[in-house]
């Protein structure tokens, strides 16, 4: 059993998980609207930590985003027993962003700039971890996959205990790239009201210290549920189909029974929340409270499916269901039962949705309940088709073929020799390009038969979408030429390849992105064994793509079959 | 106005990678999304940038451009009436 043995919020509503859910419950909001934030000069209302705030927590020789990581994960370990410096202790962090702002700092050839992986390479260290840090970057549900990737491990005997801090930080960088989306609300949001605006952006890092003991009082995690709905990179399936079925798939008619609340995702953009509603109303919990948390944090990214479930966790330990502050009339048409003023409940077991970009859902069930742990069965995998390319080469199940073109253009050629399926290809950055080509040829006529929700993607990477980042960032630096480009900043997000992929090949099973602080065989085949023990999938499309500049990249994919 | 059809298209074809596409491939009457070049929803926030950025205009949203995108043609009468560089 993946017990939770301490937690921290660290927000602009407090320091700690106490002081948070005191601030929640007393119906405050750290959201705060600005004219004009970080060198952007839009009015935003975002939840953005004082400058007293950041002052206390800045830790002298890192960057603002390894600074609160390292004070969440610090203070949540204060609570514990848990020791950082076992070799047995895990730490995994989910992010959607890192610290990416430094990048701007960094001349563009060097190729020691501070990537996800060696940010948390960095934190781990100074916190005493002497394993491996893990980074997933799965965009809004990167905090669902951090714990699910830590349970699975556990399970699988790796480790005993995991850290696990979901965190992003506001900078000029998503400030910009979301105001090119649209999408940001005027105002403190309203999840599921008729009048939401959009979403709001805020900073936050929170923590779950995961214990495998098997024993002990508290909340933990029964059991979690990943997928792809294959329906596009940035606008949620109008359906709710990825989310529904991530319920769906864990959800037992005795779980529903204890089931006091759902804690949804609730950004209060338009799409989100309309989806969300019919995805929890088709899953069968219409009927059951729903709460959501973003009018107090705002969208913490990374952070909201770890800061969220601590919410809630302590709202029922006090026998509560907090409200949807703001919420006074729905504006959904799923059938849900959104919670206007707080409610009292004797039961402690809820369940958290999400849904990102990159069309990734996640949902995780927690409870105080003990209940039968998933069934986990080790499962052999056999590598059907291999594909390789470099600057220089493609090689096809072990054949070199024939290419022209070399570099970047190389890429192209492959993608009109091969692929030419009319997509958005062109408007990917070469991570994804190399990503969403090699994946392609390995899948053609490779899946047929096979159900698409049978079907996972488990990519690796160093750099991840590191050239992206930089496009991105010179499309707002200058005020003057303040033009960020919503489909450059989108691919900032490393993980949106994957919904590229998903929807060209009709993908619908679990598609992580793990980013690490350097190319790491054994760790790629360890987590490649604890998930598909966990997902057991029919085909895995996985491997390693890497694209630290324009003419130096890497893709090595394979496609696994499971063996009957 | 036939030269602004043809700097429309060129940004169009610039700033949403429309890779080995030439303007005159671009019916000035055809609809953009959908049907036609099938262009999406990032691509309606695109354009929004290249209003801002080329002609000065600002739109809030996509809701707002729904008319104006319709066609190229649509697109160029707005910027003759509303530009302001």
């Amino acid at each position: 059993m993946m017990r939770i043995d301490a937690t921290n919020i660290t927000s602009p509503l407090g320091l700690t998980t106490a002081e948070n859910y005191a601030a929640v419950k007393r119906g405050e909001t750290g959201l705060k609207v600005m004219d004009g934030c970080l060198g952007v000069s839009v009015r935003f209302c975002v939840g953005m930590f004082t400058e007293s705030q950041r002052a206390a927590l800045q830790v002298d020789g890192c960057s603002w985003f390894e600074s609160l990581v390292l004070h969440s994960v610090q203070e949540a370990l204060s609570h514990s027993s848990v020791q950082a410096s076992s070799p047995r202790t895990l730490l995994v962090i989910g992010t959607s962003t890192a610290g990416i702002e430094e990048l701007g700092e960094v001349p563009e050839k060097d190729k020691n700039f501070l990537t996800p992986g060696l940010a948390a390479q960095k934190v781990a260290r100074r916190l005493g971890f002497v394993t491996t840090p893990l980074v997933v970057s799965n965009a809004c549900i990167s905090g669902a996959t951090a714990q699910m990737l830590a349970q699975r491990l556990m399970e699988a005997g790796h480790y005993d205990a995991a850290v696990v801090c979901g965190a992003d930080v506001l900078s000029s960088f998503v400030l910009a790239g979301f105001d090119s989306f649209k999408a940001l609300s005027p105002t403190v949001c309203r999840p599921f009201d008729l009048e939401r605006l959009g979403l709001n952006i805020g900073e936050c890092a929170a923590t779950m210290v995961l214990k495998n003991d098997g024993q002990g009082e508290g909340w933990h995690i029964v059991d979690g549920c990943l997928n792809n709905d294959a329906y596009h990179v940035s606008a949620p399936i109008p359906s709710g189909d990825g989310i529904c079925r991530t319920i769906q798939k864990i959800l037992t008619p005795e779980l529903k029974d204890a089931m006091a609340c759902v804690t949804a995702h609730g950004t209060a953009t338009m799409f989100n929340d309309q989806m969300e509603s019919k995805g929890i109303a088709n899953a069968g919990l219409g009927d059951i409270p729903t709460t959501a948390y973003k009018p107090h944090f705002g969208h913490t990214f990374g952070a909201s499916g770890v800061v969220e479930p601590i919410i809630t966790m302590c709202s029922l330990d006090e026998g509560l269901i907090l409200p949807v502050m703001g919420f006074e009339e729905i504006g959904v048409s799923g059938k849900i039962k959104v919670c206007a003023t707080a409610e009292s409940t004797s039961k402690r077991t809820f369940i958290k949705t999400q849904s990102g970009f990159g069309s990734c859902n996640g949902s995780v069930i927690y409870s105080r309940e003990s209940w039968p742990a998933p069934a986990r069965v080790e499962v052999s995998y056999e590598t059907v088709r291999q594909v390789s390319i470099t600057p220089e080469s493609l090689r096809m199940d072990g054949a070199d073929a024939p290419v022209e073109a070399s570099g970047a253009t190389l890429v192209s050629e492959l993608y009109k020799k091969y692929l030419s399926d009319g997509s958005r290809f062109f408007k990917m950055d070469l991570f994804s390009r190399l990503a969403y080509i090699g994946t392609g040829l390995l899948a053609k006529d490779s899946l047929e038969g096979i159900a698409p929700e049978d079907i996972a993607i488990l990519l690796f990477t160093v750099n991840g979408s590191v050239l992206a980042d930089r496009k991105h960032l010179s499309t707002y630096t200058h005020p003057d030429e303040y033009y960020p480009s919503p489909s450059v900043f989108i691919n900032t997000l490393p993980n949106v390849v994957l919904g590229e992929i998903a929807m060209k090949n009709t993908i619908k099973g679990e598609t992580t992105l793990v980013m690490l602080p350097e190319r790491d065989e054994r760790l790629k085949e360890m987590i490649f064994a604890a998930t598909t023990a966990a997902t057991r999938p029919a085909a895995v499309l996985c491997g390693w793509v890497d694209c630290p500049a324009e003419d130096d990249f890497f893709a090595e994919l394979n496609l696994l079959k499971i063996k009957e | 106005m036939e030269q602004l059809v043809e700097d429309i298209k060129l940004q169009i074809i610039d700033a949403l990678n429309l890779e080995d596409m030439t303007p005159d491939q671009i019916d000035n009457d055809a609809p953009l999304f959908g049907e036609g070049l099938g262009l999406d929803s990032i691509d309606a926030l695109e354009l929004i940038v290249i209003l801002d950025k080329c002609y000065g205009i600002k739109l809030k949203s996509p809701a707002e451009g729904k008319e104006v995108f319709k066609s190229v043609n649509c697109i160029a009468d707005y910027v003759q009436k509303h530009r302001t560089k």
